[in-house]
This record gives C-alpha cells, sequence and structure tokens, in this order.
C-alpha cells in the first residue's frame, strides 16, 4: 500500500474546519487515546501502549509516550510537514499486523532525534511510526525504500521553501 | 551458535513454520529465501541495528520538567520555520 501526503488529506469532511485529515489526527491526540503496539518498538519492545501528547508549545511536533516504561517519550511530527514528497510503500506484512486496509486509516508520524542545534535535528524516514486510526493499533515499520534514518527538518525545509520558488516561477 | 552447511536450493527449517532457503551463491553474496509466519519479522540486520540505535537517541524523558523546557526550547527556531512556510501557504 503506497501512502502519500494527497491519498491520506483527500478525505470527505466531517466537519472539521481544517482538513480532514487534521481533524481526524487532532481527535486523535488526546491523552485519553490509547495506541497499541503490540511488538513496542524496536530497542523498547517492553512498551506496548502509547499516547500522543498534543503541546501548542512545541507545534507542530508532538510527544509520545509510553504508558508501560516510565520516562519513555519521543518527539515525532508528520513527515508529510518535513518532506513535500515523501510517500512510502507499507509492505504487506505490516499491512496485515496493522489491519490496514486503506491509506485514509493510516497516521504516519517521524520520531524526531532532537539537537541542541536545530539544524542538526533529524526525524527518521525510513522508520516511521504508523498507526491504524481505526483499531488505534500502531508499529514502527521498517520500510523497504531507501529514506534516510537522520534526514536533516532544517535542510528539508529549507527544500520545500525552494521548490515552492521554483513552482512560482514556472506558473 | 549452530553451524550447519548447506548447498544451493537446499533449506533449514526453524521450529516448524520457519523456512530458510540458500536461493544462489554469487562471489561474495548469497541470496536467502525466507519463508516465516506473517506476525515474524524478518530484517537486515544492520539496519535493524540502525534503528534500534536511533530510537535509543531520539528518547526523550518527557515527565522532568527541566528537560522538557531544555526541549522546548530546541525546537523552537524550527518551529517558527515549520509556521513561516504554512503561514505563505495562504
Amino acid at each position: 500500500m503506497k501512502i502519500r501526503r494527497d491519498n491520506i488529506i483527500n478525505q470527505d469532511s466531517k466537519g472539521y474546519s481544517e482538513t480532514p485529515y487534521e481533524g481526524k489526527v487532532a481527535s486523535l491526540l488526546d491523552q485519553t487515546v490509547i495506541f497499541n503496539f503490540p511488538d513496542g518498538v524496536p530497542a523498547f519492545e517492553n512498551s506496548k501502549r502509547f499516547v500522543i501528547i498534543m503541546n501548542p508549545k512545541i507545534k507542530p511536533f508532538a510527544y509520545l509516550k509510553s504508558l508501560d516504561i516510565d520516562d519513555l517519550g519521543f518527539v515525532c511530527v508528520d513527515p508529510f510537514l518535513v518532506c513535500k514528497d515523501y510517500s512510502v510503500r507499507i509492505p504487506g506484512k505490516d499491512l496485515s499486523l496493522l489491519g490496514l486496509k486503506e491509506p485514509s486509516s493510516a497516521l504516519l508520524l517521524s520520531m524526531v532525534t532532537v539537537e541542541k542545534d536545530p539544524k542538526n535535528t533529524t526525524c527518521n524516514l525510513l522508520a516511521p511510526i504508523v498507526i491504524n486510526v481505526d483499531t488505534l493499533t500502531g508499529r514502527q515499520v521498517i520500510l523497504e525504500e531507501n529514506f534516510p534514518v537522520r534526514y536533516r527538518i532544517w535542510e528539508g525545509l529549507e527544500a520545500n521553501e525552494q521548490n515552492k520558488k521554483q513552482d512560482k516561477k514556472q506558473s | 551458535m549452530l553451524i550447519l552447511t548447506r548447498k544451493s536450493d537446499e533449506s533449514i527449517i526453524i521450529g516448524n513454520n520457519i523456512q530458510v532457503k540458500v536461493l544462489k551463491i554469487q562471489g561474495n553474496q548469497v541470496h536467502i529465501g525466507i519463508d516465516a509466519p506473517r506476525e515474524v519479522s524478518v530484517y537486515r540486520q544492520e539496519i535493524y541495528e540502525q534503528i534500534r540505535k536511533e530510537n535509543v537517541n531520539a528518547v526523550q524523558n518527557t515527565t522532568n520538567v527541566d528537560i522538557m523546557k531544555q526541549l522546548e526550547q530546541n525546537l523552537d527556531s524550527l518551529k517558527n520555520l515549520f509556521m513561516s512556510q504554512s503561514g505563505n501557504k495562504k
């Protein structure tokens, strides 16, 4: 299954003021929604339950916090914001483990490694967190494509900006 | 470690439902075919290790107030960069 920015966003609206995808995500980013990760995540296999915590202070970043291991948390970001043409093919094995049947049920998050120098802060595009929002099941999917594990967010955003300028010139 | 010698087209069985087959040997490369149940994940080791390591690097202690403050500061300029992009969109 291929997941791109557009096949997630172009769903019918359920009355959310923003895009339906953002609305759907927003409704899940509530500490009371618990996501089950049957296999944990690599290196933390015992952490099987997570919550996503939205904090306006770090928006558009969010926290992915473990309920099973004290003090275990990650910073995450929507990879499509960082890399506009990010497009992933979820392997069949992961689709069946997640029970994922259509792209619109998928929520993708990229784990962020925060560095003091913002230019060195990276996100993991090779192994996104994929959540089935219908079943609230998640896992870290290791893609078979050749994406970087440490993608510099700063450079990604600058590249987005460059592309936009070029698009404007062409049109 | 158990060591077995196999030729091309020969297999080993792990448990009763995982088959590992040597498909082709070409110079210093070996092509391996793996048949395993869906719930068993199979990865190239160096890639799996890389993901494990990066997950460890990415860990944040989200319960410590001081660390969280520091984290917010470290994310601040990136956050602003995002803001300026979404602002331009409209």
